[in-house]
């Protein structure tokens, strides 16, 4: 009997542990619209437009992004260069470069085929909106980013934000 | 089995048949071996300079090139040996060795044999360690072609294009080794009328369009199988498009049509589709002001007023002046309106004669290389039928066809031909008679008529009979007054020559002439050269306007203002009618005139058939699209406004089966089997009319002759200022014979002034002996510069060249 | 036993009268006396070969022209741009008029009318002494219609180059010689059934043409009889390089190279060892010094591993590098190359870049690797022999001489050399 009233107070404190452990430790919920969430590196949020160490559009215009999205969310329209005034480091660059972000599926091919390493897609999450013709990322939504996006290339030829 | 032509080898362990003399290439594709190639190109030839395409061939030493090697008897071939293997990665690693990584820049990525080469049988990885090749990247060769000498690997099918294929050898190899790039001698522009299929062979992204470059990506490019539609050709092409914006036109090779070439003007000249000046939507004008209205509401009202004009005064008062630009449905139509509706003969396309049918085979593009003898009359193919003028040069350099030319003068050709023979302007029927003579029954005719010396009258001859296959080609548009006639007696008179096979190919430049004429378009003949009662011919048209007894014209893509011989009196006749209606795709000088205008899709948006000179039925899609109604629907609005029975046709190809039903020669013209080349139409008959009397030629107390001779790139309706072809255009100039430059005192480069008919051009003298003396010659270079206003109504005309 | 060198040291040789004096231009009576197809037997049995670089038998060659194609030309290939090689010079220059001798002999033999002279474009000085020589001939009825009475008729003419070593190779010689560019052309079809403005042609070097009168004169057994079993006749060789006493001689093929090198030539100059040597022209592989007892004629040399080419013997001391005189002849094979086939082009520069790199003692064994597999991916996949001659020189002294490599290589690893 005794031993059976042990057992029971052993197994009330081995759950209650539990509780009064949580108790003192940080929650896993935080209060979102005011604390953001720090994403990890690789995470396929938003998609941006690099540009090169000297400001330069990294995008050369070669549409293998577009080709290779698996849902066509992405339009390309490219034009020859004025090598006075470059906008990218080659003889081409995209004219018009749009996403859809509505149908976009986020699977981060856009980055894989990209040969220059101009589109990325990066941590931001908070895509909501009222008004659906906003989705439609314009090069002047793309290119900018909130902090300066700078890169450098190391020996292999991938890039690493810095 | 035992076919002495057939060769039995093996490859890849699979036996294979072919014929002899087959290279090992192309024998591989019968049994769906791949042997990489870059420099061979079916059409050049055998050249092996690439190296690509080795291949181990058992009891052979060392590797052979698959591309230079023709079947021998059980030969044993393999493709896919190690030692194959190595040499393939090794050549590609020589090529890829200086090659610019540019892929995602490039305008051939997508499309490259040298990627897609890499992909299948490169090593995936490069050993190269040094620095690549630092060469000129943007080179214009031409206006409107552009080298990027890194990427070029030497293959040389672009020079031998020129030299083989172009005979003209523009482009060339400079340099040695390393350091060799394909350029042409002394910094000339490579300004052939041919340049742009370079850009077509080159497997790699060296030669790009520079109107398309950088623009699209070659996946992302909606290609309709379209037509050309400038010249009788009727090459076939692909015109690229995106998001409905025409990008590029490429070759799309039909051995029976083209040969696998489209000339400069299919490939740049199409910007006119996009042009400013296109008439695109239906207006009526009130009080000098154009009102715009719906499209049928304009055809009906069209419809209306004719029927009204008819009624009053008449069928023959209405006319209808088509064009041989038209595609045979819109053509059909217009006649069935006109003939069937409302009751009138008055249809013409031409201001020349001529009459549909043969009196021997009508031969097409094969037939030029299979012949023995080419016969070329009043034909500058050059200027007026490209493709053909490559035929031509083919057949004489590569099939050992003989060329005679009988001409007014001189072309480009002439260095090509056995026998040239220039006879005076305005005397082709007397040369054209005194020919048939010579052949019936021997004679030379009048040297001082024609300007054919007796000798060489005679050595044509000789030639004509000697040759056991004849094909002539003769352009209807050159011969003056009613000296088709007297071709056609020419014609049958060669096909009577014993043990002589012999066609003919009627080349005239534009495209759609035979189809115009199969059509109906004619005067005196009705649909399939059925003959007619005979109505008023289009300068007997302008005519009858003049005078007023025609009170209604109605013009399908025609500008007889500044197309038609007269100029001014045009004008002045077209103004005179009640009613002008013009149905055409380009604002023109006729269509200011206009009382109610019609929108034309014209080339790009249009889509139906078209014969070409060979009488080769094709199907010219539609490349772009356009919210405007297709002229068929328009023209068979008026009709059903009209009739009775109202026929609604849903698609253009209802059309076509109603032709193929009601025109002798087009009834096995459909949809399926025109799809893939085309279809040979039913020669239609020939109508033996009496051999006529040799026109006398009107002689002026002073002046000289005019001819006016046609040019490719002419600055007009087509091609503007703002085309890629600019460079081609000429300023205006007057060709005068060397003696009578003497005699006027002109020397090179002066200003000269011709007038006739009260209308002055302006021009540059060019002494040369272009055209046999008594005679100018002024190639027609611009609308504006109004060289039709010299010509009168008659088979020849006179100017007087003044110095000016 | 001199056959084309026998005077060739007289004063005056160059000048019709005294080459006569020298019983020159008296072959034709023999010749003339029978039909050109015997001629060509007596070619044939004498064993002569070209001594261009090939050694393909003259009259096998000519026998090889197709049938009842006429006109018909002869070219002589006095293109002579192989390093090493000056024998065709001295013949030119010193004895013009038995070049012109030789030709009218094969031209009577081939039935050919129009003969040309491809000068090397440097050769301005023998072009314009074989001009004089061929305008005596002319006036003294050797060539020009009807010649000696034999109703045979002959043009010759000279034709000076650009300065191209490609235009050595018969092919491209005769697109130069047509005014084209100097690209070798496809075989078949061979020269003998399609060459000048694709005719039928026989394209002979100057010593194989200069050899021809002798034969006639003396007959095709005397001749056989001269030299090995299958070398015959006689052979100019060109000695350069470190002897004593380098120039031109001749000898009878098969002497062995020792002889040639130390007795003929004197020796190595200051009496130094022997490293290497190339026999044949720098397109021949380079052979060590332990073959230097080859016989001098085509099979032994073959077997040895390299090849008697025009008979051109480079001789290299123990005071050579090896690897710079590989660069040096690679960087020569990469200025020449005409640029038309993949291999050739690219292979024999990025030879000569990783070369370089080894000479300035900055490569690998891995170079030397790639370089010999660069070889390999060159040899008998190249449009001409100028391909697989460039690569000769480079495979050869890797293979003779790798340990030169290696110790430019070690060089490296040692850290005497930055990088």
């Amino acid at each position: 009997m005794i031993a059976k009233t042990f057992d029971g107070i052993k197994n009330l404190l081995i759950g209650l542990g539990v509780t009064f452990r949580n108790l003192v430790s940080k929650p896993v919920t935080f209060s979102y619209p005011e604390d953001k969430r720090i994403m990890p590196e690789r995470y396929r949020g938003r998609h941006f437009l690099n540009r090169d160490e000297n400001g330069l559009e990294r995008c050369v215009g070669c549409s293998l992004c577009s080709v290779n999205c698996p849902v066509g969310c992405i339009h390309v329209v490219a034009a020859e260069n004025n090598p006075d005034h470059p906008v990218s480091e080659g003889e081409r660059y995209a004219e018009t470069y749009e996403i859809n972000l509505l149908r976009c599926i986020y699977c981060g091919y856009c980055e894989e085929a990209c040969p220059v390493d101009a589109v990325v897609l990066r941590e931001h999450y908070e895509l909501a909106d009222y008004d659906r013709d906003n989705y439609i990322a314009t090069k002047s939504d793309l290119l900018v980013y909130p902090e300066p996006n700078q890169f450098k290339v190391n020996i292999l030829g991938n890039t690493t934000r810095v | 089995m035992s076919d002495d032509n057939q060769v039995n080898i093996t490859i890849n362990d699979q036996p294979v048949t072919v014929p002899k003399g087959t290279l090992l290439v192309d024998a591989a594709k019968e049994v769906g071996v791949e042997i990489p190639v870059f420099c061979y190109h079916e059409k050049l030839g055998p050249f092996g300079c690439c190296r690509m395409c080795l291949v181990e061939v058992e009891k052979m030493p060392k590797l052979t090139t698959a591309c230079t090697q023709t079947v021998m008897p059980d030969m044993v071939v393999r493709t896919e040996s190690p030692k194959v293997v190595k040499a393939q990665q090794g050549v590609l690693e020589f090529t890829l060795l200086n090659h610019p990584l540019d892929c995602p820049v490039c305008d051939k990525g997508g499309e490259c044999p040298l990627q897609d080469n890499t992909f299948k049988f490169g090593s995936g990885t490069t050993r190269m360690e040094f620095d690549r090749a630092d060469n000129d990247k943007v080179t214009p060769l031409s206006p409107v072609i552009t080298i990027d000498r890194e990427r070029c690997i030497a293959c040389q099918r672009c020079t031998r294009y020129s030299d083989i294929i172009e005979q003209e050898q523009a482009l060339v190899m400079l340099n040695r080794g390393f350091k060799n790039e394909v350029h042409t001698f002394c910094d000339e522009p490579y300004a052939t009328r041919y340049s742009g299929n370079v850009i077509d062979i080159c497997p790699v992204g060296a030669l790009t369009n520079t109107e398309f470059r950088f623009k699209a990506r070659s996946w992302n490019l909606d290609n309709a199988e379209t037509l050309c539609a400038h010249c009788g050709c009727n090459c076939n092409m692909t015109l690229g498009s995106r998001t409905n914006k025409l990008m590029r036109i490429q070759t799309r090779p039909n051995d029976l049509v083209d040969d696998g070439w489209i000339c400069d003007k299919a490939r740049f000249g199409y910007d006119f589709i996009e042009s400013e000046d296109r008439l695109l939507e239906a207006g009526t004008v009130v009080g000098g002001a154009r009102k715009k209205v719906n499209a049928l509401d304009a055809a009906v009202q069209v419809a209306d007023s004719l029927s009204k004009i008819v009624d009053e005064y008449g069928p023959e008062s209405v006319g209808f002046l088509g064009s041989a630009y038209g595609t045979n449905e819109e053509l059909y139509l217009y006649q069935k309106l006109f003939r069937s509706v409302l009751g009138t003969n008055n249809l013409d396309h031409k201001t020349y004669q001529d009459t549909p049918g043969l009196p021997i085979d009508h031969y097409d593009f094969l037939n030029v290389e299979t012949a023995n003898l080419v016969l070329l009359i009043g034909s500058d193919p050059a200027e007026e039928l490209p493709i053909l003028d490559l035929r031509i040069k083919k057949a004489v350099t590569r099939r050992g066809v003989k060329l005679a030319i009988l001409n007014d003068q001189k072309t480009a050709l002439d260095k090509f031909a056995e026998l040239s023979s220039t006879y005076n302007v305005g005397a082709d029927g007397a040369a054209l008679s005194a020919l048939a003579n010579g052949l019936a029954e021997g004679g030379a005719g009048d040297e001082s008529v024609t300007g054919i010396s007796a000798e060489q009258m005679k050595s044509l001859v000789e030639l004509i009979r000697s040759g056991k296959k004849v094909c002539v080609v003769y352009n209807p548009a050159s011969l003056t007054g009613n000296s088709i006639h007297m071709l056609k007696h020419l014609l049958s008179v060669i096909g009577k020559i014993p043990d002589i096979e012999c066609g003919a190919i009627p080349a005239a430049p534009s495209t759609n002439a035979v189809g115009a004429m199969d059509m109906g378009i004619l005067p005196d003949f009705s649909p399939g050269g059925t003959p007619a009662d005979k109505g008023l011919s289009a300068m007997e048209m302008i005519d009858k306007a003049e005078s007023g007894e025609l009170k209604a014209l109605l013009m399908y893509r025609s500008n007889p203002v500044v197309d038609f011989p007269g100029g001014k009196r045009v004008e002045a006749a077209l103004k005179n009618l009640n009613l002008l209606v013009v149905h055409d795709m380009m604002e023109t000088e006729t269509s200011q005139l206009a009382h109610i205008i019609l929108p034309s899709n014209g080339p790009g948006y249009d889509e139906g058939t078209t014969t070409n000179i060979g009488g080769r039925v094709q199907y010219r899609r539609r490349g772009l699209n356009t919210k405007n109604l297709p002229d068929w629907k328009i023209v068979s609005k008026m009709i059903n406004s009209l009739s009775e029975e109202p026929v609604e046709y849903i698609t253009s190809f209802n059309v076509t089966e109603e032709i193929s039903e009601k025109v002798p020669g087009y009834g096995e013209i459909n949809k399926k089997s025109i799809r893939k080349e085309g279809k040979t139409r039913e020669p239609v008959t020939s109508v033996n009319g009496s051999v006529p009397q040799v026109e006398k030629v009107n002689s002026a107390d002073q002046g000289l002759k005019l001819r006016v001779a046609t040019r490719l790139f002419t600055r007009d309706k087509i091609l503007s200022t703002s085309s890629p072809l600019a460079h081609h255009f000429l300023p205006s100039t007057v060709n005068v014979h060397a003696d009578d430059a003497a005699k006027l005192g002109f020397s090179e480069g002066d200003e000269a002034v011709l007038s006739a008919n009260g209308a002055e051009v302006r021009a540059k003298v060019e002494i040369s002996n272009r055209c046999n003396p008594g005679a100018v010659i002024v190639p027609m270079v611009a609308d504006d510069q109004g060289v039709q206003g010299l010509a009168g109504g008659g088979s020849v005309s006179w100017v007087e060249v003044k110095k000016g | 036993m001199k056959i084309l060198f026998k005077n060739i040291d007289m004063p005056g040789l160059t000048s019709l009268s005294v080459y006569e004096g020298q019983g020159g231009y008296q072959s034709f009576k023999k010749a003339f006396a029978q039909k050109p197809e015997e001629i060509v037997e007596i070619v044939k049995a004498s064993g002569l070969r070209g001594r261009g670089g090939a050694g393909f038998p003259a009259g096998l060659k000519w026998s090889f022209l197709a049938k009842d194609v006429f006109p018909r030309y002869l070219v002589c290939n006095a293109d002579e741009s192989e390093p090493g090689t000056c024998k065709d010079r001295e013949l030119l220059e010193k004895n013009p008029h038995l070049l012109i001798e030789g030709m009218i002999l094969t031209s009577y033999a081939c039935q050919v009318g129009t003969a040309y002279i491809y000068y090397r474009g440097e050769f301005q000085h023998a072009a314009d002494l074989m001009d004089k020589a061929i305008e005596e001939a002319y006036a003294k009825g050797y060539l020009g219609k009807n010649i000696m009475g034999s109703g045979m008729d002959l043009d010759l003419y000279t034709h000076l180059g650009a300065g191209a070593y490609i235009c050595g190779e018969e092919s491209a010689l005769l697109n130069s010689l047509e005014g084209r560019r100097g690209e070798p052309r496809l075989k078949p079809p061979f020269p003998a059934v399609e060459g000048l403005y694709a005719k039928p042609t026989v394209v002979n070097n100057v010593e194989t043409l200069s050899a021809v009168p002798w034969i006639i004169s003396e007959g095709a057994e005397k001749y056989a009889a001269i030299g090995t079993e299958k070398s015959k006749g006689t052979k100019l060789v060109s000695v350069s390089g470190h002897v004593k006493k380098p120039g031109n001689y001749e000898i009878v093929l098969g002497m062995s190279t020792r002889e040639l090198i130390y007795d003929l030539a004197g020796g190595i100059r200051d009496d130094n060892k022997l490293k290497a040597f190339i026999p044949g022209g720098s397109s021949t592989p380079m052979l060590p010094a332990d073959k230097v007892d080859v016989g001098y004629d085509y099979e032994s040399i073959q077997a040895a591993g390299s090849m008697l080419g025009s008979g051109a013997l480079i001789v290299m001391d123990h005071t050579v590098n090896v690897v710079e005189a590989t660069l040096r002849l690679s960087y020569f094979y990469m200025h020449e190359s005409c640029g038309k086939c993949t291999p050739c082009r690219e292979g024999t520069r990025w030879m000569w870049q990783i070369l370089g790199k080894l000479q300035a003692g900055i490569g690998t064994n891995g170079h030397v690797d790639k370089l010999l597999d660069i070889c390999d991916n060159m040899s008998f996949k190249c449009f001409c022999p100028l391909g697989d001659a460039a690569v000769g020189p480079v495979a050869s002294s890797i293979k003779n001489f790798r340990s030169d490599y290696e110790e430019l290589v070690k060089k490296l690893q040692g850290g005497a050399v930055s990088v």
